[in-house]
C-alpha cells in the first residue's frame, strides 16, 4: 500500500463519514454543559453516601430513643434526631439545586441564578461544620447510653481525652472538606464563565 | 452576537465539521470512551475559543489547531493506560460499512498511523486531508521547511513499514 493509496482509502473514509452525521444541535450543546454537571458528580456521590449514614444513625437514635430516660440526655437526643435527619436533607437540596441549574438561560440571568444558589450550598456547609462541632458534644452521650446504658456525661475522665482528639479531627476535616467544595464551586464557575 | 444566535451559529459549524474532529479524535485515541472524551473535549474547547476566532485564517485550520492542541495536551495529562482497542474498529462503529474490502484499508491505514509519534501523526492527518506544506505549517505552527522535512520522514517511515509488512 502506498502513501496515495492510503490518502485514497482516507478519502473513502471522509465521505463515508459526510453521508452518516450523528449529532444533533441537542448533542452537541449537551457536551459543553456536560462539563458543568460533571464537576459536582463526585460531590453528589460523596453526599448521597454521607446522607445514608446519617439517616441509618438518625433512624437508630428514634428506635431507642426511649432508653434515654434523664431530661437533658433526651434534648441531646432530639438535636442529635434533627442533625442527622434534617442537614441531610438540606444539604442534598443545596447541591441539587446547583447541579440542576438551567444553562439554557441567557448569561446575565445564568450567573445572578448560580452565584445564589452557590451562596445557599455555601451557607448551608458553613452551617452544618459549625453544629458538627455541637453534635460532637451532643452525639456520644446519647450513643453511649443507648448502646452501653451509662451516662457518660458523669464520666469527667473520658471527656478529657475524648473532645481535644475529636475537637482536632473536626477542624482539620471540615476545613479540607469546605476547601473541597469551594474549589469545586469556583471551578463550576469558571466553566460557566467560559460559556459566555 | 447573543448567546442564542452564537449557539445557532456554532452547533451549525460542529455538525458541518463533525468528520474533522470525529477524526481528530480518533488518531489520538485508542479505545472508543476515550475518544469520545476527546470529541467532547474538542468540542468544548471550540466552544471555549469561539470568540477568539478572528476570521484571519479558514475555519477549518482554526478548528484543526484546537482540535491538535486539545488533543495533545489531553495525552499529557492522561496518565492511565487503557485498554487498547484496535483503532479501525472506533473507526468502523462509526460509519457502519459492509465493505469488507475498504475495511481492510481503513485497517492498514490506521496500523501506519498508529506507528507514528504525537506531532507525526498530526501532520500525518492533514496531509491526508489534502491541506498543502502551508497550511499544515500554518496549523501546526512548524515552518514550512520543518514540515517538508518531517513529511518527508513520515513517508519514508511509511515506505519502510509498508515494505516490512508485506
Amino acid at each position: 500500500m502506498e502513501f496515495e493509496e492510503l490518502q485514497a482509502a482516507w478519502g473513502t473514509m471522509n465521505e463515508e463519514l459526510k453521508k452518516q452525521k450523528k449529532l444533533t444541535d441537542k448533542i452537541i450543546m449537551d457536551m459543553t454543559k456536560q462539563k458543568y454537571k460533571n464537576k459536582y458528580s463526585t460531590a453528589k456521590t460523596l453526599e448521597s453516601l454521607a446522607s445514608i449514614v446519617c439517616f441509618v444513625m438518625g433512624f437508630y437514635v428514634i428506635v431507642n430513643f426511649g432508653k434515654l430516660d434523664i431530661w437533658y440526655l433526651q434534648v441531646l437526643g432530639i438535636f442529635t434526631i434533627l442533625f442527622y435527619t434534617v442537614f441531610p436533607i438540606l444539604s442534598l437540596n443545596a447541591l441539587f439545586r446547583l447541579n440542576n441549574l438551567d444553562l439554557s438561560q441567557d448569561y446575565g440571568a445564568l450567573m445572578v441564578d448560580f452565584n445564589k444558589r452557590k451562596k445557599w450550598f455555601l451557607l448551608v456547609q458553613q452551617l452544618s461544620i459549625a453544629l458538627c462541632f455541637v453534635l460532637v458534644i451532643a452525639a456520644l452521650p446519647v450513643i453511649v447510653k443507648i448502646s452501653d446504658g451509662k451516662d457518660m456525661l458523669l464520666d469527667s475522665g473520658t471527656w478529657l481525652w475524648y473532645m481535644p482528639l475529636a475537637m482536632i479531627f473536626l477542624v482539620f476535616f471540615t476545613r479540607w472538606g469546605y476547601r473541597c467544595y469551594k474549589n469545586m464551586t469556583n471551578s463550576a464557575e469558571r466553566i460557566l464563565t467560559d460559556l459566555e | 452576537m447573543n448567546l442564542k444566535q452564537k449557539e445557532v451559529v456554532f452547533v451549525k459549524l460542529i455538525k458541518e465539521h463533525e468528520g474533522l474532529i470525529f477524526k481528530a479524535s480518533t488518531i489520538y485515541t485508542n479505545n472508543t470512551q476515550d475518544q469520545k472524551d476527546l470529541f467532547q473535549e474538542i468540542v468544548y474547547q471550540l466552544w471555549k475559543s469561539f470568540d477568539s476566532f478572528k476570521n484571519n485564517s479558514k475555519i477549518s485550520t482554526w478548528m484543526y489547531r484546537v482540535a491538535m492542541n486539545t488533543a495533545i495536551t489531553q495525552l499529557k495529562k492522561r496518565k492511565r493506560s487503557p485498554i487498547a482497542e484496535p483503532i479501525e474498529k472506533i473507526v468502523l462503529k462509526q460509519i457502519d460499512t459492509n465493505d469488507s474490502s475498504f475495511e481492510e484499508k481503513l485497517r492498514k491505514v490506521y496500523q501506519h498511523i498508529n506507528q507514528l509519534n504525537v506531532l507525526e501523526k498530526g501532520i500525518m492527518l492533514l496531509l491526508l486531508e489534502g491541506k498543502n506544506y502551508e497550511e499544515i505549517s500554518e496549523i501546526s505552527g512548524l515552518t514550512s521547511t520543518n514540515v517538508g522535512t518531517r513529511i518527508n520522514r513520515i513517508k519514508k517511515k511509511l515506505k519502510s513499514q509498508i515494505i516490512k509488512n508485506k
